[in-house]
């Protein structure tokens, strides 16, 4: 056997590792999924259909691109030399802090109070879900759209740690 | 459990809101395998007890069984072992008929391919394969009541309590949904379904309860309570070739007649007695030379015995 051939032929255990490895990952994924709380997992295909979700995503992230725009503006040379990033964090922050002081809780209210308004809450209290099951699920799924918008944000906050200024154990704290 | 229990049972059954006896000691049972049509005017206690065999409300006296599980003890059970269609269908925004299926097959813990099987059984039953990814606000009324019956039986009972299944269903819709009740009692299915389309009741139907004003006043196979002869009238149907001048006057002279209604060539009236007095009077009208080319008597409806035991009263 040629050194090629002898590479080519100890690829596929490597190869047949990966795929048993990302076989697991996805057996494991399945498993969390199977074992999810419906609720969470019916608002959360909900509400990414959403136009209510679409819009403020949309609206977050043309804020914080643009508050990144404005921002290097203002800061001009200070952006190279400066400690910058505190005040480009709080700018994010508000953008922030108006997405999931306002919008996620107002849907997840919403989300509760229609239950009852459109009566539905008695055909899901017939089911074998518990009522800690049901307000667990609405409550997740509010976390879940929450860390959506955190994690479209995230970018932005890197980067106001390279502008120093800030540890990142204070971005944590902040945004935590 | 023996299989002569029965699937569904009200035992003196009874439910007050303030001096209003919605049910008022209602007792019935269901067994496997049969259709039992609830039927009665608007307000006279047939939701009240439905919901309480669902478990959304509860007797003030008696009880209700489902498969022997009372729904005052062992509620749980009992949710276990029924599907539930209101007589309003209520559903989420931005949902498809899919992720609403799914959704309940999860609520009810069915897990992986279980859940896959019982959504893959309830579309094909129901026919909604084709409309799996549309979303539900986009559904016909015909197709929403299809899906609400899905969803019912997702998890397969042995139980299904049908509340006006067929309002505002067009011919066609009513019609599918009368085979698709059929074949859940084929199944073995427990059924207990109202309508107000009492025709439609009578063909799917082996029991029939009237109810009105919370009392149950009368229970039994279709056949017998159309045959309950309180008020032996027929009425009759007549075809003469040419006018049916005479034939009114000599309908009048006759004992046992009356309504007698003339409408161009057709003669309707109402005939007190047995099949043996229609022979007798159309073997009269050919010897007195009326030209007879059709003759029927229409037997009693479902639609007549309700007319007659129902006084269309309302608490």
């Amino acid at each position: 056997m040629t050194p090629e051939g002898f590479i080519q032929a100890a690829a596929p255990p490597q190869a047949a590792s990966e795929a048993s490895r990302g076989g697991r990952i996805d057996a494991a994924l399945e498993w969390l999924g199977e074992r999810c709380n419906p609720i969470l997992v019916k608002e959360a295909r909900q509400a990414l259909k959403s136009r209510q979700f679409v819009l403020t995503f949309g609206l977050l992230l043309i804020a914080a691109w643009a508050w990144s725009l404005i921002g290097l503006v203002m800061m001009g040379s200070d952006a190279a030399f400066g400690q910058t990033g505190p005040s480009m964090f709080m700018g994010y922050y508000v953008i922030l802090a108006a997405s999931l002081g306002l919008f996620v809780p107002f849907g997840a209210f919403r989300s509760l109070a229609g239950e009852q308004e459109d009566r539905t809450y008695e055909l899901l209290s017939i089911t074998d879900l518990s009522p800690a099951q049901i307000v667990s699920g609405k409550l997740g799924s509010a976390v879940v759209q929450m860390l959506i918008y955190l994690s479209a944000v995230a970018p932005c906050l890197a980067f106001t740690y390279m502008l120093r200024g800030l540890s990142l154990p204070t971005i944590l704290l902040v945004v935590g | 459990m023996a299989n002569s229990q029965p699937m569904i049972e009200l035992r003196q059954l009874h439910r007050f809101f303030g001096t209003t006896r919605a049910v008022d000691n209602v007792s019935f049972q269901v067994q496997r395998g049969q259709v039992f049509g609830y039927i009665g005017p608007n307000g006279a206690g047939k939701t009240t007890s439905m919901r309480i065999l669902a478990t959304l409300d509860l007797p003030n006296a008696g009880d209700a069984f489902v498969d022997g599980f009372s729904v005052v003890e062992d509620p749980d059970r009992v949710r276990k072992r029924l599907g539930f269609m209101p007589d309003y269908f209520t559903t989420y925004p931005n949902i498809d008929v899919r992720e609403y299926l799914d959704f309940f097959a999860r609520a009810y813990h069915l897990y992986g391919k279980d859940r896959s099987r019982a959504i893959g059984r309830v579309m094909s039953f129901t026919g909604l394969a084709a409309l799996a990814d549309k979303p539900i606000q986009g559904l016909s009324k015909g197709m929403k009541q299809r899906l609400c019956l899905g969803r019912a039986l997702i998890h397969d009972p042995p139980v299904m309590i049908l509340d006006e299944p067929a309002a505002g269903l067009d011919p066609r819709a009513r019609i599918e949904l009368r085979e698709m009740i059929r074949a859940l009692a084929n199944e073995g299915k427990a059924i207990l379904i109202s309508s107000h389309i009492l025709t439609e009741l009578a063909e799917i139907c082996d029991i029939v309860g009237i109810i009105e004003r919370g009392r149950l006043i009368a229970v039994g196979k279709v056949d017998d309570i159309q045959q309950q002869d309180r008020s032996p009238q027929n009425l009759v149907e007549v075809r003469l070739v040419g006018g049916v001048d005479g034939l009114a006057g000599w309908l009048t002279e006759r004992d046992g007649v009356s309504g007698i209604h003339a409408d161009g060539n057709t003669v309707r009236f109402l005939l007190r007695g047995d099949e043996a007095a229609e022979a007798d009077v159309l073997r009269e009208m050919i010897e007195h030379g009326f030209r007879v080319i059709a003759f029927g008597a229409r037997r009693r409806t479902l639609e007549d015995v309700f007319m007659q035991v129902t006084k269309g009263l309302v608490q």
